[in-house]
């Protein structure tokens, strides 16, 4: 749930826990208690606002996640804040989504911001494929379609210039307070004869959408190694591919051989382990060194394996000091950033190289203190997202292109 | 009315995931373990994670007065999964209850086994579903030396590289099944056969759903006595699952004094 503070997210979640029949009437109740106690109207955000603090100064401040289901569908609704300050919260949550819901306010003097640009293009770059635009608070122009228009037209242009084909996203008029074409479609809104939210969300939800080519090689995150039964289980996720027991496998970097004599999902062997699967494979070889955040997979493994990585970084502070890059969550001491070139995200203009600040994006060229292995984020994202870290605080955070 | 849709091999798969992190990433982890059904089905997890051994200590805070059932039943799995159990012992004090009760007693109690034992990492097994405050919670969050939540300013989480994590002579929670729901807990028991604390099955004409102490959780009305049984009944309830907990009614911020304290 995407787009500038005060445009309406809380409220638009809070209309849909309830639209969805996921909020108990107890809820509901005490949300209008707080609301009266607060002296404003019901407000459908208390149920996600719960902090008292969230309440009093009207702002999330941190990733809310919930659960909606409608027509057989499970949605799961991620909260970010609309404040500048927040956008770390924001790349967390946008890092875990499928589908951005990105809601712009019709009030006159709100309309379409920089945030709003800032929020969805770096969505899109964190691989979110599709979104649905809510234009929220129609209700303030009493659903005038010439309000409506303007904002449409502005909308489509921007997500067309960042790379979104037109079956990629849907603009819908709504009231997020008033509960208008949340649901179904509302027919008093005579001019328009699109979906409502919620069945723009089913029919995306359902369509293959993210096209990114999975890596055919077999690969394994390693976490750590334990011993068993005098050999070693190597504990990871599978990322890519198909490992099966007898395989020849490499460690990278490194390139140390094993032998995979067993694979146990929990405390069964299985005949196959696939990607997304956490499995421990046993292997009789044993590793010198550590081995944690090493990639597991085979002699011609079509990912990378160096010591310069050339990303797309979206910058929450400014380059400075010591940086490590984390990948899979292990830290490498980084040598050198070069900017190539800087992009805003808020308005698209790009320079050459120079000075990258806060909010805004930049293509670099990261050296490293040694070798890891990774690939593009568009092939797999679990070896293409990555993270600058100054002193365990986030610098930045981006993809390897 | 409950989702029973979900797939539950891939949220093992994710919490399995959680759970090795979570042990590679800090010194000296334990569990809480109350007897219910979350942090027994999260012990069920860490044996599928570490091929058949819990490898850490489980923690339960005792106010000497839980259910006679669950100190049985703590007794039979402690011998069953050959569990390393720290029991906490915490005083009740009668005046106090709900808000208090929690809050001064199990808090205070726990924060003295954490620093007897050098832990610097707790596996808790709460779930975003259960309250609104919790649906803010992330797989790993730091707390600092008074148990404390910063809730303002939380690590980022981006495609799991956990940022922010230094805890200031606190402890790291983890949180492995922060995306279950309550159905898909009752499924996975269902699936792996987890053994289960007796008090979630009717005895005439009741029994519990959410289990805390003697004190402050009551039983709801059900003939159910199976765990297919639960899962029906789940699918057709409109009453949230904490409705029988006296603490949550207070009001809505004392859950979150409760989380800013420390309270699990």
């Amino acid at each position: 749930m995407l787009g500038h503070k005060d445009h309406g997210k809380s409220t638009l979640i809070g209309r849909m826990l309830i639209a969805s029949g996921k909020v108990t009437p107890d809820r509901i109740d005490e949300a209008k208690r707080a609301s009266s106690e607060a002296g404003v109207e019901f407000e459908p955000a208390f149920l996600l606002d719960t902090f008292s603090d969230e309440r009093e100064l009207g702002m999330t401040f941190d990733n809310t996640r919930v659960q909606i289901s409608h027509e057989d569908t499970l949605f799961e609704l991620i909260d970010v804040p609309g404040h500048e300050e927040l956008m770390k919260s924001m790349l967390s949550g946008s890092s875990s989504a499928d589908i951005g819901v990105v809601v712009v306010s019709a009030k006159s003097d709100e309309g379409i911001t920089d945030q709003t640009r800032r929020h969805v293009y770096v969505a899109k770059m964190f691989g979110v494929s599709r979104f649905v635009v809510a234009v929220n608070k129609m209700d303030l122009s009493g659903f005038n379609e010439e309000t409506f228009k303007p904002l449409k037209a502005e909308i489509g242009d921007f997500l067309g210039n960042i790379g979104l084909r037109k079956q990629d996203f849907e603009i819908i008029p709504i009231s997020a307070r008033g509960d208008v074409n949340i649901i179904r479609r509302d027919a008093s809104v005579k001019w328009y004869s699109g979906r409502s939210l919620f069945e723009s969300l089913v029919a995306l939800a359902h369509e293959s959408g993210n096209p990114h080519s999975l890596p055919p090689d077999p690969r394994l995150i390693i976490q750590s190694v334990i011993p068993r039964n005098g050999a070693t289980a190597i504990l990871g996720r599978v990322i890519g591919g198909e490992i099966k027991p007898g395989m020849k496998m490499t460690v990278f970097p490194g390139s140390q051989d094993i032998d995979v004599t067993e694979i146990l999902k929990g405390m069964k062997k299985a005949e196959s382990a696939h990607k997304g699967e956490s499995v421990a494979l046993v292997t009789a070889e044993s590793f010198g060194g550590d081995v944690r955040g090493s990639v597991l997979s085979v002699r011609s493994f079509t990912g990378k394996v160096s010591n310069s990585i050339r990303a797309h970084i979206f910058f929450v502070e400014p380059l400075h000091g010591e940086l490590s890059l984390l990948l899979m969550d292990v830290p490498v001491r980084v040598l050198k950033v070069t900017v190539d070139e800087v992009i805003d995200p808020s308005s698209g203009r790009r320079r050459k190289g120079g000075e990258v600040k806060p909010l805004e994006t930049a293509i670099v060229r990261i050296t490293l203190g040694k070798e890891i292995a990774f690939d593009t984020f568009a092939r797999c994202r679990e070896l293409g997202g990555i993270v600058l870290a100054h002193n365990s605080r986030l610098v930045g955070s981006g993809i390897v292109i | 009315m409950q989702d029973d849709s979900r797939d539950i091999e891939e949220l093992v798969n994710r919490s399995v995931y959680i759970l090795r992190e979570g042990k590679s990433r800090n010194k000296k982890v334990a569990a809480l373990w109350s007897m219910g059904k979350d942090s027994t089905a999260m012990l069920s997890l860490a044996r599928e994670a570490f091929l058949g051994e819990v490898p850490f200590p489980v923690i339960h805070i005792d106010n000497g007065i839980d259910f006679p059932e669950t100190y049985k039943f703590r007794e039979k799995l402690k011998d069953e999964w050959n569990l390393d159990l720290i029991v906490a012992e915490s005083r009740i004090q009668p005046e106090l209850s709900g808000f208090s009760c929690c809050g001064s007693n199990k808090t205070d109690a726990l924060k003295k086994v954490m620093d007897e034992y050098g832990f610097d990492a707790l596996i808790v097994s709460i779930r975003r579903d259960e309250h609104g405050i919790r649906a803010k919670e992330k797989y790993f969050s730091p707390r600092d030396r008074d148990f404390k939540w910063d809730y303002k300013n939380q690590p980022a989480e981006i495609w799991d590289n956990y940022i922010g994590m230094e805890s200031d002579g606190g402890h790291i929670r983890i949180h492995p099944l922060l995306d279950w729901n309550e159905i898909d807990i009752w499924r996975y028991i269902q699936m792996r056969d987890v053994p289960i604390n007796p008090l979630y099955f009717s005895v005439k004409g009741y029994r519990y759903r959410s289990l805390g102490c003697t004190h402050c959780t009551v039983p709801i009305q059900s003939d159910v006595d199976s765990v297919d049984g639960i899962i029906k009944e789940l699918k057709n309830t409109s009453v949230e699952e904490r409705a029988g907990r006296e603490q949550d009614k207070e009001k809505e911020y004392v859950m979150q004094k409760l989380r800013q304290m420390g309270y699990m």
